[in-house]
């Protein structure tokens, strides 16, 4: 279990590095300086395959979360299972949140 | 009553270091990512809504704290791959110094091109 | 002259700095200075040492911030006004620089660093790559500098610690050991290898150049090589470790 924690992280992150860089290119510097509108992020969203945003999205998510868990238990080692609780909610909440958030600009 | 003192490690070298400034980044950026989902998740109340929080937020101060990001997402994703390459035996932990020397020019290149990149549309904005 | 920073601590009340003030040469080591303030200035202070050489691991602490061998550090080493000596971090202080290394001892038994022979191990080939492997890291003292300089180690918590994992892969890589599986069970199971998060202080703190993360890092990379059938494990243990 500790295995694939590890390994997703390095995955995710490796993914990220990726994801991340084609994400702030498109919604950053494909057109600089103009003001964030709900209409450019609906066009930004509308130009790219959903595909590319909801793998953002999970991995990021996974890979902050499980960095912020890690982090989190270190400093309360006694409350591990609470915490990785917790934030299991969190995550699945945040993505679902994001999912839908995502498919409503469609 | 006797509560034992262990005392608290802190950073004394550059690998030590290292590691503590890339969990700053990390947090700051989950922090980051958490927040944001939720500014995009005001687009469901329409335009007005999302149009609205944006002009809340905009201000001199959130805009130093998009480059603050911008540097945190650089900083933490080549520290990442150095810790990736180390962790799949691309190279070994006793060369990390070495590493770190590449993923500082190969980062700071590309920190130094992003807010080239992103200072006119961010003073522009 | 010299002056000198020292921890002071008894269980019980609240830690404080002492300052002291010593006579001292360019190329006295800090363990000489320690003994020249207990027998001389303050006999109340305490710290652990033995051989003086820097081959029973007793003296480890942190000097000006860190984790070395008191025996082998020359004063002209740690140049300054004051040097600062504290204990070792991540362990009970029982008084001042002495720490508690029970949980120390504890995780190095749970990578078992004993050999678990079979009747037959005497066909056994022992080669080159064994010797240079289990010499690089018979190195190791067990001083436990590792182990304090390492953020990922402490008594609340499950990490082997990168000495553990060092001895343990030793052991896996000797051909006269058949309890290979359940000791990588260990080394890479979830107290293991997992939790280095490439702080790599223990590099810079280990007084013989061990780098006990090299071998963490072997750990990972030949479990991850088992667990995805890229090679058996028998035959792993069998060709020896790289050292």
């Amino acid at each position: 279990m500790k295995f694939w924690g590890w390994f997703l992280q390095r995955a995710t992150g490796l993914a990220l590095v990726l994801l991340v860089g084609v994400h702030v290119y498109l919604s950053y510097f494909a057109a600089p300086g103009s003001p964030i509108t709900f209409e450019l992020v609906q066009g930004r969203i509308h130009s790219t395959v959903m595909l590319v945003d909801l793998l953002l999205l999970y991995c990021a998510l996974f890979h902050g979360l499980y960095g912020l868990n890690v982090v989190v238990t270190d400093y309360l080692p006694e409350s591990k299972k609470v915490i990785s609780a917790l934030f299991c909610v969190l995550g699945i909440g945040l993505a679902f949140y994001g999912t839908s958030t995502l498919f409503t600009l469609l | 009553m006797n509560k034992p003192l262990i005392r608290k490690r802190s950073p004394w070298d550059l690998g030590t270091w290292l590691w503590l400034l890339n969990r700053i980044a990390g947090v700051a950026i989950i922090v980051y990512l958490c927040v944001h989902i939720l500014v995009i998740g005001s687009t469901r109340g329409g335009a007005d809504a999302f149009n609205g929080v944006m002009n809340s937020l905009h201000s001199p101060f959130s805009l130093f704290l998009e480059l603050v990001l911008i540097l945190a997402i650089v900083a933490h994703g080549v520290n990442g791959l150095r810790h990736i390459a180390i962790d799949f035996g691309f190279a070994s932990p006793v060369e990390h110094k070495k590493l770190f020397m590449i993923a500082a020019g190969v980062g700071g290149f590309i920190a130094l091109v992003a807010l080239l990149v992103a200072m006119p549309g961010i003073c522009g904005a | 002259m010299q002056k000198l920073k020292i921890f002071r601590y008894l269980p019980g009340q609240d830690p404080y700095w002492k300052d002291y003030e010593v006579e001292a040469g360019p190329d006295d080591m800090v363990l000489t200075l320690l003994n020249r303030i207990r027998e001389t200035i303050d006999s109340t202070l305490a710290y652990r040492f033995s051989c003086r050489s820097a081959v029973c691991g007793s003296c480890a602490m942190l000097i000006n911030g860190k984790p070395r061998l008191a025996c082998q550090t020359r004063l002209r080493e740690v140049a300054g006004e004051v040097v600062t000596l504290a204990p070792l971090t991540g362990m009970k202080v029982i008084k001042d620089l002495i720490v508690d290394m029970e949980p120390y001892w504890n995780n190095l038994k749970r990578a078992m660093p004993w050999l678990e022979e079979a009747p037959d191990s005497k066909d056994a080939v022992i080669t080159s790559k064994t010797t240079d492997l289990q010499e690089s890291i018979c190195a190791c003292i067990l001083c436990a500098s590792c182990y304090a300089a390492c953020p990922e180690t402490g008594a609340q918590r499950s990490y082997l610690g990168p000495h553990a994992i060092m001895e343990g892969y030793r052991i896996l890589h000797d051909p006269r050991d058949t309890a290979a599986k359940k000791r990588l069970d260990v080394l890479a199971g979830p107290d293991g290898a997992w939790h280095c998060d490439g702080a790599f202080g223990c590099i810079g703190a280990c007084p013989w150049d061990v780098s006990p993360v090299k071998y963490l890092a072997k750990v990972r990379t030949e479990s991850m090589a088992v667990r995805f059938g890229k090679v058996k494990l028998e035959e792993l243990c069998k060709e020896g470790g790289d050292k």
